[in-house]
């Protein structure tokens, strides 16, 4: 079933909306949780979560594209739940290694207000639109599908050491994008 | 601002990145070494068929049509090819191929290769001596005319190879079976003039002149000759022979 006939199910209130959205997205949302939380009762919580975010934001939302809407749906309840879990501690595992590494970038007060998170949003968006589509695809899989160095490696055809280079090349871009653009790191 | 405001952000990126860095929705991307090594297998998949049609082309269809075309001298002849083997049906039949007949029936058609070579073998017996005209030695004594080579070739079965002329008696080789009746056989003696022409000095039948059969002679004494060069023609052969004395 194409994106936008799901979509019309959400908005026609048909449950038949979740079975659909779980047949097509069920596997590729599980896997971004199950790299966040790693514990697969926590990756289930975090994907029928997001079943009910869905349903809850559409009708009023109609995404062009259904996948990265409950990508990032799934990535937010992943995060929560693994703050939840850690509070402050980063604790083992991709996500707390990835958050480690944008540390790197930003080690400043955290802010709270949404409207600068969705300027930064923007920020990095800029950013990525000036990347190759290779570096692009291997700076979204590590921090925001979280994927392990070797799982990129593997998929992108690199040596894990070459990954970990490129990304701290990236990193420091970015870094001084922001910099350029008044942010206090 | 620090990471975890920026990993929180994160999530607002444009959903056209986080739908190409999708894996798990459009495959791994094929870049690089695995792009090059994925058009190798692919171009390998293709290539390795081809080679291997031609291969078999060449090892194995190409010398079959070969022999084919040359006439299959090669395999084995069928029964029907040759006359002699037993047929099909007697085989069949199991009964004895009939061997004896065939030949029979070859002996009593000899073929003309085995005349020939009879007529050879007893030939080689005698005083004479056969030599094809074509390898005929020529020699001071007799070389052929360009009577010869001119008219037209005449089916013959004994040629005059060669004729030494001494004394008035002429001795002659020949090649090839004479004539029984050969004292029947006219000749003609002749002498070329210096403007090209030919004089008759005699003429006749040879048993006029015929001396003795074996060896061919012939007596020309009461001709007279001269020291010069003749032709001697019976029949339709005719050789040149050198009178010296």
């Amino acid at each position: 079933m194409q994106d936008y006939e799901i979509v019309d199910l959400y908005w026609a209130r048909s449950e038949e909306a979740i079975t659909q959205t779980d047949t097509k997205y069920g596997h590729y949302c599980r896997k971004i949780a199950a790299n966040i939380v790693v514990n697969e009762e926590d990756s289930e919580e975090c994907v029928s979560d997001t079943w009910l975010s869905a349903w809850n934001t559409m009708p009023k939302e109609r995404p062009q594209l259904l996948a990265p809407y409950l990508a990032a749906i799934v990535r937010n309840h992943a995060l929560t739940l693994y703050r939840r879990h850690h509070s402050q501690k980063r604790g083992a595992g991709e996500t707390a290694l990835a958050l480690d590494e944008l540390f790197e970038v930003a080690g400043g007060p955290s802010t709270e207000d949404m409207v600068d998170r969705s300027l930064l949003a923007e920020q990095i968006n800029r950013f990525l639109a000036e990347l190759s589509a290779h570096d692009r695809i291997v700076f979204v899989r590590r921090y925001f599908y979280m994927d392990a160095l070797a799982d990129i490696a593997d998929a992108v055809s690199m040596s894990e050491s070459a990954v970990k280079s490129l990304l701290f090349r990236l990193r420091q871009k970015l870094r001084d994008r922001l910099i350029r653009e008044g942010y206090e790191l | 601002m620090n990471g975890n405001d920026l990993m929180d952000a994160l999530s607002g990126l444009n959903p056209e990145y986080i739908d190409e860095a999708a894996f798990e929705l459009h495959g791994k991307p094929v870049t690089g070494r695995r792009a090059t090594i994925t058009d190798f297998r692919k171009g390998l998949r293709i290539v390795l068929p081809i080679a291997a049609a031609v291969l078999l082309t060449v090892t194995v269809a190409m010398p079959a049509i070969l022999r084919l075309s040359r006439g299959d001298s090669t395999s084995a002849p069928g029964p029907a090819a040759d006359s002699a083997a037993p047929s099909q049906a007697e085989i069949a039949a199991g009964e004895t191929p009939s061997y004896d007949a065939a030949e029979s029936a070859a002996e009593a058609e000899p073929s003309y290769e085995t005349a020939g070579a009879d007529a050879a073998y007893e030939a080689a017996e005698s005083a004479e001596t056969f030599e094809p005209a074509a390898k005929a030695e020529t020699s001071e004594g007799s070389r052929p005319t360009d009577a010869m080579n001119d008219e037209a070739p005449v089916q013959a079965t004994w040629t005059i190879v060669r004729a030494v002329c001494s004394d008035g008696l002429m001795t002659l080789e020949t090649a090839g079976q004479m004539p029984a009746d050969s004292g029947e056989l006219a000749y003609t003696i002749l002498a070329a003039e210096a403007d090209g022409t030919e004089t008759i000095l005699a003429q006749g039948k040879l048993e006029e002149i015929l001396l003795t059969a074996e060896p061919f002679t012939l007596d020309v004494r009461t001709l007279h000759l001269p020291k010069g060069i003749y032709t001697l023609r019976i029949a339709e052969q005719s050789i040149e022979f050198t009178v010296s004395d």
